[in-house]
């Protein structure tokens, strides 16, 4: 299923709450509810490690 | 006014525009050309024949000079409206006309100025012409003088078929630009309505939506991909707010503050 991908809106909440969520969800186009339906494909990981390693430069961390 | 109808308008104005002015410029370039073409070619004729005719025009052998003026009006009579040969005075040598001679060139006799030849436009009830003359000189005295005829409405045929197939061709860029027009409305309208369409329903609260998922690489998908990431962030940020479950034994007051929402305490409103 989706557990990958809903991992990374897991450690982005990590990072910074429901803002660096939302923000995850903004810069990878892909809502936490879509990630939920959708499968767990090497394109749909590597655009939320791409959107998550973006978060963590404009965070900081 | 809604874009599509815009830009159509737009490229059909400009069509007329472009039309009207290359028309209007066609019109005066043939115009200058024509005069230039007649002040040229026919000068030249008319000299070539003023200078055979300079023996019969000073003996004023009428039948010879009336065979040779008919001669040449048979090599061109499209082009041709008639040959005159006048005497130093005046008179009418000979001609080719079969009807009576219209009274307008009565006037077309006159001096020469320094370039040597005239050109007059005839236009009346009986004729319609561009009047062509120059002197038949024996040395430096004029003798008499020849008139060549050129038809209005051979040159004024020249003019209309290219005034014509200008015409034609600005219709025919017309319906290109109309063409052209609509394909471009249904490029950028389509698009733009679709995604007005999205952003409806999205202020409307409705975050179910289905983005038209376009692949045009240009501002439009640009701006599909801003709504895109709007909408993600939206329905994130609900589905967040909705996992965040009020605490029980805690005022509605701070659970709202807790969950981001602008609330408003009780009793403070009014």
């Amino acid at each position: 299923m989706a557990e990958r991908l809903l991992e990374y809106f897991a450690r982005a909440k990590e990072l910074g709450g429901i803002l660096a969520v939302t923000k995850l969800a903004m810069i990878s186009k892909i809502s936490s509810p879509r990630a939920k339906g959708l499968p767990d494909s090497p394109e749909n990981v590597k655009v939320l490690e791409d959107a998550l390693a973006q978060l963590r430069r404009e965070l900081g961390k | 006014m809604r874009l599509g109808p815009k830009i159509i308008s737009s490229f059909m104005g400009f069509i007329v525009m472009f039309g009207a002015v290359s028309t209007a410029a066609t019109s005066i370039i043939l115009d200058r050309r024509m005069q230039r073409e007649v002040e040229t070619s026919e000068v030249a004729f008319a000299r070539s024949l003023a200078t055979r005719l300079f023996k019969v025009v000073k003996d004023k052998e009428v039948p010879t000079i009336t065979d040779t003026l008919l001669d040449e009006l048979a090599l061109r009579p499209e082009k041709l409206e008639y040959l005159l040969v006048l005497d130093a005075t005046g008179h009418r040598l000979a001609h080719t006309f079969v009807s009576p001679i219209p009274e307008r060139l009565s006037s077309v006799n006159g001096p020469f100025d320094a370039v040597g030849y005239r050109v007059e436009r005839l236009r009346g009830d009986s004729i319609n012409a561009v009047d062509v003359s120059v002197p038949v000189l024996e040395g430096i005295s004029p003798i008499g003088s020849v008139h060549v005829g050129i038809r209005g409405e051979y040159l004024e045929a020249i003019k209309h078929d290219l005034v014509r197939m200008t015409l034609v061709a600005t219709g025919a860029m017309g319906i290109l630009a109309f063409l052209v027009a609509l394909w471009l409305t249904r490029r950028i309208v389509l698009p733009i309505r679709q995604l007005t369409e999205v952003a409806n329903r999205l202020s409307a609260g409705i975050l179910d939506v289905q983005l038209p998922g376009l692949k045009s690489k240009d501002e439009i998908q640009e701006l599909e991909g801003s709504l895109e990431s709007v909408l993600a962030a939206v329905s994130t940020l609900m589905a967040e707010l909705g996992q965040q479950t009020p605490i029980a034994g805690v005022p509605d007051v701070e659970n709202a503050h807790r969950l981001g929402a602008d609330v408003v305490p009780e009793g403070r409103n009014g």
